[in-house]
């Protein structure tokens, strides 16, 4: 599934745009975006708002402490889109199982 | 800039329609179909009004100053029932002096039709105040518009004031604010604009901004104030359009804006209305926390004088 491999580029790509000079060249989607890659508060709020820009959906404040790194962003989003966040990742297996 | 002719709802009184007739004169010789809707009594209700308009790219309404921007209006944007969203502004009739003086101003700005894009960047001298100011001179930079970062740890409020003078079309506020005004550079009020600096008359030769966003808590309250800051930047002819919250805000819901308004400025958006349809954040407090005061279509183009005038600011940094 192309669209979940995109999108995980691209929070990768808004968080890269947000604190070029603190993140590693290299990290994986699980990796905790506070304590692993040492993003802020105020970091997050940013990839927040652009997350919010980028699918239209709202992110509730007290919702921001779930998004703490690249696959539980993605599943959030799915989740709020109507999408299985497991059905997603099967499906995204698949996509890259074929390449 | 565009030649697509646009749409714009006066309401008014007659008596306050009438002291904007220099406006209104500015409006049609930029390709705006004005349609005047006069009323007496009670103050519309503009979410009605823009229903009731098929054509609309934007709407003034203009009433008594005994009503205030968080009763008058329900937010700065108006969504039809087809989905688009339509930028409400207000503007308080106090007396008619003060509806001149803005006609003057805004009418002032609509003719001179800059193309260059341009912002000032304004903070408190705070922290996480700067950081957002660097964020979003960043942001906007990378869209080819220039960023003037006139923050309160690089100049002081009466050069950050007249600097304000130079008539760049737009001018972003991130920091602590207030009914009466900003808490950064010690504190700004709308008299300050207009006091000349100790031993010169500067003032004298300010040009009008396109619009003042205050992305902060409560520039457009009434609370313990008879006018409030961002209604009284338009009336005193410091810019053609203001931009405030009537109530405390978060600052998840002020970046939210940030990023929204630096997207919209990078992707060209003309006039403020534009900008602030397309930089609406999705959250509601978001939105409905803020009110648009002055003219929705005041454009956000500053010409090459006002650019010359900016590179000569002298900060600190």
């Amino acid at each position: 599934m192309h669209d979940d491999a995109e999108f995980r580029a691209s929070i990768r790509r808004e968080l890269r745009s947000i604190r070029r000079d603190k993140l590693p060249p290299v990290w994986d989607d699980e990796s905790h975006f506070r304590d692993d890659l040492g993003l802020d508060s105020l970091d997050l709020v940013e990839m927040v708002a652009r997350l919010e820009q980028a699918t239209g959906i709202f992110v509730p404040d007290e919702d921001v402490a779930q998004l703490m790194s690249i696959s539980a962003t993605v599943d959030y989003v799915r989740a709020q889109q109507g999408v299985s966040p497991d059905a997603a990742r099967v499906a995204q297996h698949d996509d890259e199982a074929s390449h | 800039m565009s030649a697509a002719p646009r749409h714009l709802l006066l309401c008014a009184t007659r008596s306050a329609a009438a002291a904007l007739s220099e406006l209104v004169e500015a409006w049609r010789a930029a390709s705006v179909h004005v349609e005047l809707e006069y009323f007496t009594g009670a103050t519309p209700n503009v979410t009605a009004l823009v229903a009731e308009h098929q054509r609309l790219d934007a709407a003034l309404l203009v009433s008594s100053a005994r009503r205030a921007p968080g009763t008058v209006l329900p937010a700065p944007l108006v969504t039809r029932a087809d989905g688009r969203r339509v930028p409400v502004a207000w503007l308080p009739f106090r007396d008619t002096a003060s509806l001149r003086c803005f006609a003057a101003t805004a009418a002032r700005v609509q003719r001179r039709a800059g193309n260059r894009r341009a912002v000032a960047l304004l903070g408190q001298w705070l922290p996480s105040y700067l950081r957002v100011a660097d964020r979003m001179r960043s942001l906007v930079g990378d869209g080819g518009v220039r960023a003037f970062r006139w923050t309160g740890d690089a100049i002081t409020r009466e050069s950050m004031i007249d600097a304000l003078g130079c008539g760049l079309g737009l001018g972003l506020y991130v920091g602590h604010g207030r009914p009466m005004g900003w808490v950064g550079y010690h504190g700004v009020r709308a008299h300050h604009f207009h006091e000349p600096a100790p031993g010169t008359s500067r003032r004298s030769t300010r040009e009008p901004m396109g619009a003042i966003l205050s992305l902060c808590c409560r520039t457009a309250s009434r609370k313990r104030v008879g006018m409030s800051y961002a209604e009284s930047l338009p009336l005193l002819g410091v810019a053609a359009a203001s931009f405030g919250a009537v109530s405390d805000t978060l600052h998840s819901d002020n970046t939210r804006w940030a990023v929204g308004v630096c997207s919209a400025l990078a992707d060209g958006a003309p006039t403020v209305g534009d900008l602030l349809v397309r930089a609406a954040p999705v959250s509601p407090t978001a939105l409905q926390s803020y009110r648009l005061i002055g003219d929705p279509l005041a454009p956000l183009g500053s010409d090459e004088r006002s650019l010359r005038r900016a590179q000569r600011v002298r900060t600190y940094a």
